[in-house]
């Protein structure tokens, strides 16, 4: 019983030793995109072979085996439900622009990563301080993350700290308004 | 009747001087950097020439194949498809040829830490196990975009697990961006000896974090985890906010390391085009940051240098249970992956 005991975790150990793609963890990677007028997130979710079959009960929500495209949409929608965003203390409703599933045999080996893309619409931004604060409660107890701002594509929009816990589950970007685009009116509700 | 002052003449002379230096220096380096591109070139065809019809059109792809250009990965190779001629299906006399290649397009360096690699993905495959993915030196590929040209661009692209090197050749001009490079083991024995084909960057990223002051360690060190890079694989045309402490701050030693230690992945490829690409970091490296996660322990950290023009991450891996012996890097420049900035009509 020892000895089968030890050559379980000798094999154990070898395949953790060489195995080559993500294992027993969701890699959830986000980057935010800011612009005076909306928000974008790109999401990709990586579940590790080891993790995978937990995260595909969540998406293949009838148990067939495959993932028709209204599981892939409401996966979509799920994700994005998970998320707690909030513009100058204003929670800002994300819609889905579009979600890339990969095959399921790439999803169980870890190395298909779903893809999520989603936006934020508001208000044009008057010139000032504004902060971005982002909560992300996808599969918390299967996942890590990373979540970075992207270098702004507005020129009117300039990046400043962000600020994250360890995890990065929680997130905070302060950003500038620096001036509007010409031909562009200051709307006074923001 | 106007007069030159006799004080404003050594410095006219002086300027002319600088500028004729400056000039055939140019043109010296230039000159070098064609005889450089001439070397890969010969060598390329000496291996084309090694070839099978049927070989010759496995590995040769158009220069603006999109999809052939991002088929790069650090997964091993039944993971993530890799197209072009397999090492292991070569034989010694093309591999020869193909290796050579490479030696001609890399630095002395450059071309140790890939054969580094390549031990390293060896290493694996005589440790795995039965159902473990394909490891080994066999397990590489290589590959044309374009046709071999001193004047026309073209690119090399040889890789497989935990190796992505894309080679742009522009008339005078080489170009190491993007390319993936990783390791596991991070450490092992060869004939006798101790490898670590990331071993001075592991060090020289350690050197540098722990000679910070405590002002800039503040700034430098990210206060959350970073499991893994943000723009590896899949991320080609992204830019992130840069983080951490801007170099600007840095004494001259800091510097001394900082560029020495991104040595590391400019100077992979030959010196001609290195000694370029470090010239131009160090041109910008007012405008550079340094960011650490992580313990400040050899290999155990995670690091990023961003500068306008280079893009370096390094991140420890945690599978295989040790994170100092798997490491994934990405040597990215915003302005020129794939060489854009010269390939671009």
């Amino acid at each position: 019983m020892r000895c089968t005991l030890i050559s379980a975790g000798c094999l154990f150990g070898i395949v953790l030793a060489v195995a080559a793609h993500r294992l027993d963890e969701c890699l959830q990677a986000i980057r935010v995109g800011v612009f005076t007028d909306r928000v974008e997130l790109a999401v990709d979710i990586t579940p590790g072979a080891a993790v995978a079959g937990g995260v595909l009960k969540v998406i293949d929500s009838d148990r067939d085996g495959r993932i028709s495209k209204a599981e892939e949409e409401g996966y979509g929608r799920a994700v994005l439900n998970d998320m707690a965003l909030r513009l100058d203390d204003r929670r800002l409703s994300l819609t889905p622009i579009s979600v890339q599933m990969p095959p399921v045999p790439q999803i169980r080996d870890g190395t298909g990563a779903i893809r999520v893309r989603a936006a934020g619409a508001f208000d044009r931004l008057r010139p000032g301080a504004h902060a971005l604060t982002l909560t992300n409660t996808h599969l918390p107890d299967l996942s890590v993350y990373l979540v970075n701002a992207l270098r702004s594509k507005d020129r009117s929009v300039e990046i400043g700290r962000q600020t994250r816990d360890e995890s990065q589950r929680g997130y905070r970007l302060d950003f500038m308004v620096t001036r509007q685009p010409p031909g562009t009116g200051v709307n006074p509700r923001q | 009747m106007n007069h030159i002052k006799p004080s404003r003449i050594p410095p006219l002379a002086a300027l002319c001087v600088l500028f004729l230096l400056t000039a055939w220096t140019a043109g010296s380096l230039h000159a070098a950097s064609a005889d450089q591109t001439r070397r890969i070139v010969d060598s390329a065809q000496l291996f084309l020439d090694s070839l099978s019809k049927d070989e010759r059109s496995k590995v040769m792809f158009d220069f603006n194949d999109s999809a052939q250009r991002k088929r790069w990965s650090n997964l091993p190779v039944n993971m993530a498809e890799r197209r072009g001629l397999r090492m292991g299906d070569l034989k010694a006399s093309q591999r020869d040829a193909a290796m050579k290649l490479l030696a001609a397009s890399l630095s002395r360096m450059g071309y140790e830490k890939v054969v580094g690699i390549v031990e390293s993905d060896e290493v694996l495959r005589k440790e795995a196990s039965r159902n473990a993915p394909p490891f080994g030196r066999d397990e590489f590929f290589i590959s044309f975009m374009g046709k071999p040209s001193v004047s026309e661009p073209w690119m090399i692209q040889f890789g497989g697990h935990h190796l992505a090197l894309n080679i742009t050749v522009a008339g005078p001009h080489g170009v190491l961006t993007p390319s993936l490079i990783a390791v596991q083991p991070a450490r092992f024995t060869m004939d006798g000896k101790t490898v670590r084909p990331m071993g001075r960057e592991t060090d020289k990223a350690l050197e540098l974090v722990k000679m910070l002051s405590e002002a800039q360690r503040k700034e430098a060190v990210l206060g959350s985890q970073m499991r893994d890079m943000v723009l590896g694989p899949g991320h080609d045309g992204e830019t992130i906010q840069p983080e951490g402490v801007k170099t600007s701050s840095f004494t001259e030693t800091q510097r001394r390391i900082l560029i020495e230690l991104i040595s590391e992945w400019s100077g992979i490829i030959h010196d001609e085009a290195a000694s370029a690409k470090l010239d131009e970091i160090r041109g910008n490296l007012n405008d550079t940051w340094f960011a650490w996660s992580g313990p400040m322990e050899a290999g155990k950290g995670y690091f990023r240098i961003q500068g306008p023009t280079v893009f370096i991450e390094y991140a420890p891996q945690r599978l295989g249970g040790d994170v100092t012996m798997h490491i994934h890097s990405m040597y990215r420049d915003p302005t020129n992956d794939y060489g854009k900035k010269f390939t671009t009509r």
